[in-house]
């Protein structure tokens, strides 16, 4: 009895794998001859082969074509815009196009309103906004809350003012900070 | 075949699809002349496995259309790397795997995860899942609490019937690790199998 179970617990770990014939030559013989003479080995393998079946039963060769009609489309597209084709008669209309290529419109329109920000901010901070940003109003509270900044824009000031780089708007933008 | 690009073949020359008389290899060696029908064979030929693999995966309707369609946009950009030794499923598995791979840490994080748990529980699924038995069911449902490095080799070794090698080359892993992966998956399927539905069940 002893030895039986000792033997479960050797084999016990191997059924999976000796059902799936995953085991070496070796292994599977000592699982084999094991099997032969314990019942609650032998439904363990049972249990494994029906767990093999139940997970097989969602395999892509019993499942049923989940194509889309736009899917070849979607890669044609995709293939022809790499530069290896340049068949643009080939192409299908947008709204037959794959998902894949719907986001983009998207994506180049946040890109585009990113830059333009970006552009915006540069434009303002170089032509004007810079000197006039760390004013300090007549009050001496600064306005605006700690995300002015505060610590590097004031060595700018007299190099903008002095250069005259901006000098006609300066006075607005402070006009402003201090509303 | 007519050598072509890769466009709609013009009418009454389409390829078979069907047609078996072409190893994949072959078609491969067609794609790499420039033969856009041959590729078009691939796809036609490969998509569905592709796909529901990739489902199986990431367990997301749209993101498996959309990795089954890059991993065949890779295929063709990237057909000189394909090794003709090595079988051309087994390199279709490797892209998917690894685009599903990817899509899965991308989506990680709590946002993630909910989105994960509401496509297992709400999503209708793939159209077809409507046609799954309620075994089917049952064994998506449980599929989906096992752990994303364990269902990978669970989905390829025992829903998709590679062999054990090919399943350790796809994953570039040694077949020791493909082992204890396999086992400890199937464990942790049987547990909660179990767990759900008892052990008498199905």
């Amino acid at each position: 009895m002893n030895d039986r179970a000792a033997g479960c617990r050797d084999v016990r770990d191997l059924i999976d794998l000796f059902v799936s014939d995953d085991l070496e030559p070796w292994e599977a013989d000592a699982v084999r001859l094991h099997m032969g003479r314990c019942e609650a080995c032998r439904a363990e393998a049972d249990a494994c082969r029906r767990q093999r079946e139940r997970l097989a039963s969602l395999s892509s060769s019993q499942a049923p074509s989940q194509v889309p009609p736009f899917f070849w489309q979607g890669i044609q597209r995709e293939i022809l815009i790499g530069g290896r084709e340049a068949a643009e008669t080939a192409n299908p209309a947008p709204a037959a196009r794959g998902r894949r290529f719907r986001l983009r419109p998207i994506v180049y329109a946040l890109a585009a309103l990113v830059l333009a920000a970006v552009t915006v901010v540069a434009a303002a901070a170089f032509f004007g906004g810079g000197p006039a940003l760390p004013a300090v109003p007549r009050d001496g509270i600064v306005h605006g809350g700690a995300d002015q900044p505060d610590a590097t824009i004031p060595q700018e000031v007299p190099f903008f003012s002095e250069g005259g780089l901006a000098p006609a708007g300066a006075p607005e933008i402070e006009q402003e900070i201090e509303l | 075949m007519e050598i072509g690009p890769v466009g709609d073949p013009p009418r009454g020359k389409r390829p078979c699809f069907g047609d078996k008389s072409l190893a994949d290899g072959d078609l491969v060696l067609r794609v790499r002349a420039g033969d856009g029908d041959a590729f078009r064979v691939l796809v036609e030929r490969h998509t569905n496995k592709a796909y529901w693999t990739a489902y199986n995966v990431v367990r997301s309707h749209e993101d498996a259309q959309d990795i089954a369609q890059e991993a065949f946009i890779r295929v063709y950009r990237f057909i000189d790397r394909y090794d003709n030794r090595q079988r051309f499923s087994t390199w279709l598995y490797q892209i998917v795997v690894n685009l599903a791979i990817d899509n899965l840490r991308r989506r990680k994080g709590a946002a993630a995860l909910e989105r994960v748990a509401e496509a297992v529980s709400n999503e209708a699924g793939p159209v077809a899942r409507a046609e799954l038995s309620e075994q089917q069911e049952r064994v998506w449902e449980v599929l989906g609490s096992v752990p994303d490095q364990y269902r990978v080799i669970l989905v390829l070794r025992d829903i998709e019937g590679l062999p054990s090698q090919e399943v350790a080359d796809v994953l570039n892993v040694n077949h020791a690790t493909v082992r204890w992966r396999l086992h400890r998956g199937r464990a942790l399927f049987k547990a909660a199998w179990e767990a759900r539905f008892g052990s008498s069940a199905g």
